[in-house]
């Protein structure tokens, strides 16, 4: 079953029902799902709580998918839709404390008192920075500096025109800047 | 800082990338609540529709035929004068409504192909929402998908007076768990989005976020579990000496006469 494509993957759940075809997909796209959720709600309960959504959407939706993009591409816009549907749902909720107590383990090192200090600052320095921005240019800046996507692609996946993406991105990075101090 | 702007954000990114062992709990996790789902719903995905942007036009059209009808269908439309009437009877959803609603949903679902979303009335208007968006939840058939009608009614009493007189309401028809944002008032900007959740109970969990702009701002998010039929007052405010309150009724709408494959009422 872990040999087949996505889209294979989708008929044979569509012909049979059978929910391991699902499991499959699960397994192999719950991290990167996960990793587009999390710095559009800079939370990780909040992130794992909307990839879940992401897939029972997914699979709700599985009869208006028709295979004209790829599975991937479909799903990524799945989870971007989800992420700003809960943004709006907590609607100015506060967004994850910037305290210390949400600062992962530094991973690249940074060993002495100091250089943890300065990352942990940098830290809750990029997070606030990203929480300011509304979820439309979160988005955007996720998908093309975080994920790496080209802009067409990219557009595809946020569902609008890949100038108005150009646009988002531009004045995400502007707005990153300068809370970020660059 | 020395480093771009993208490195600083993918340096951040990788800091909060999930553990192999997380990514594990969680897919089973999500395996589990599929299957849940699925046993709840009992339904298995429908074959996609594939329809062409003329046979969506004609289905508009046909649509708003359906609710010129159904403006003529209902007697208690606005443009008559506003009636002072004690708060639950004004804010109460009668059967015949409620008749008049599931048709109209079923005539409206039948058309768009299993597509529609919800359907809205306020005192001027009706609006309707279909899916086919990625990531929106489709419409379904299943039995657990029997639409549920949201009354919101806004009332008003003038200094001196006792009497609530109404000044706008909206009905908005739409199913358990699918999250909709429909436009409220009329034409002024406002939005009232809506999910309702069934409760093992029989009763139903509103959430609501209210903004209505026109004639009075009237905002407010309310999360409330409602017993059916039974309207619970979700806003009270004052301006000047004129009060306002909103209530909100919900009701699961009673099934419709069913459609033949022409779109006729079958008796």
């Amino acid at each position: 079953m872990t040999d087949l494509t996505d889209e294979e993957l989708i008929a044979c759940y569509r012909d049979s029902g059978d929910l391991r075809h699902v499991d499959t997909l699960v397994q192999r796209h719950v991290g990167g799902v996960r990793a587009m959720i999390y710095p559009m709600v800079l939370n990780a309960t909040d992130a794992d709580d909307v990839t879940q959504d992401v897939f029972l959407r997914v699979v709700r939706n599985l009869a208006c998918f028709r295979g004209d993009a790829r599975f991937s591409t479909w799903l990524h816009r799945i989870a971007i839709n989800a992420a700003i549907d809960f943004l709006r749902r907590r609607n100015g909720r506060p967004v994850a404390p910037a305290g210390e107590a949400c600062v992962p383990p530094l991973a690249d090192g940074a060993a002495g008192p100091d250089a943890r200090a300065a990352a942990r600052d940098e830290h809750s320095r990029v997070t606030r920075a990203l929480a300011a921005l509304p979820p439309h240019l979160r988005s955007a800046i996720m998908l093309t500096v975080l994920e790496g996507h080209p802009v067409r692609v990219a557009a595809r996946m946020a569902g609008c025109l890949p100038a108005t993406l150009y646009w988002r991105v531009h004045e995400a990075r502007r707005r990153l800047k300068r809370e970020m101090g660059e | 800082m020395s480093t771009s702007l993208d490195e600083r954000l993918r340096r951040w990114r990788r800091m909060h990338l999930a553990t192999d062992t997380h990514l594990a709990t969680l897919a089973q996790i999500i395996s589990e609540d599929l299957r849940r789902h699925a046993q709840a719903e009992d339904r298995r995905p429908a074959a996609a529709d594939t329809v062409g942007f003329g046979i969506k036009l004609a289905y508009a059209a046909a649509g708003a035929m359906v609710m010129a009808a159904a403006l003529v269908l209902w007697p208690e439309r606005a443009g008559g004068p506003a009636h002072a009437l004690p708060v639950p009877a004004l804010a109460t959803l009668d059967g015949g409504r409620l008749a008049a609603h599931s048709q109209v949903f079923r005539e409206m679902q039948h058309l768009f192909a299993d597509q529609l979303r919800w359907v809205s009335e306020t005192d001027r208007q009706i609006d309707f929402g279909v899916a086919p968006a990625a990531g929106e939840t489709a419409a379904v058939s299943a039995g657990d998908a029997r639409p549920v009608c949201v009354r919101f009614t806004a009332v008003v009493r003038q200094p001196a007076t006792d009497a609530w007189v109404p000044v706008w309401y909206q009905d908005v028809v739409l199913r358990c768990e699918d999250r909709i944002s429909v436009r409220s008032g009329v034409d002024d900007g406002g939005t009232l989005g809506l999910w309702v959740y069934r409760l093992d109970d029989g009763r139903l969990a509103v959430e609501t976020d209210l903004d209505v702009v026109a004639p009075v701002a009237l905002r407010a998010h309310v999360d409330t579990v409602m017993d059916l039929g039974t309207p619970a007052q979700v806003l009270s405010m004052r301006e000047g000496d004129t009060e306002y309150r909103v209530y909100q009724t919900v009701q699961p709408l009673p099934p419709a006469r069913p459609v033949d494959a022409t779109g006729r009422r079958t008796s």
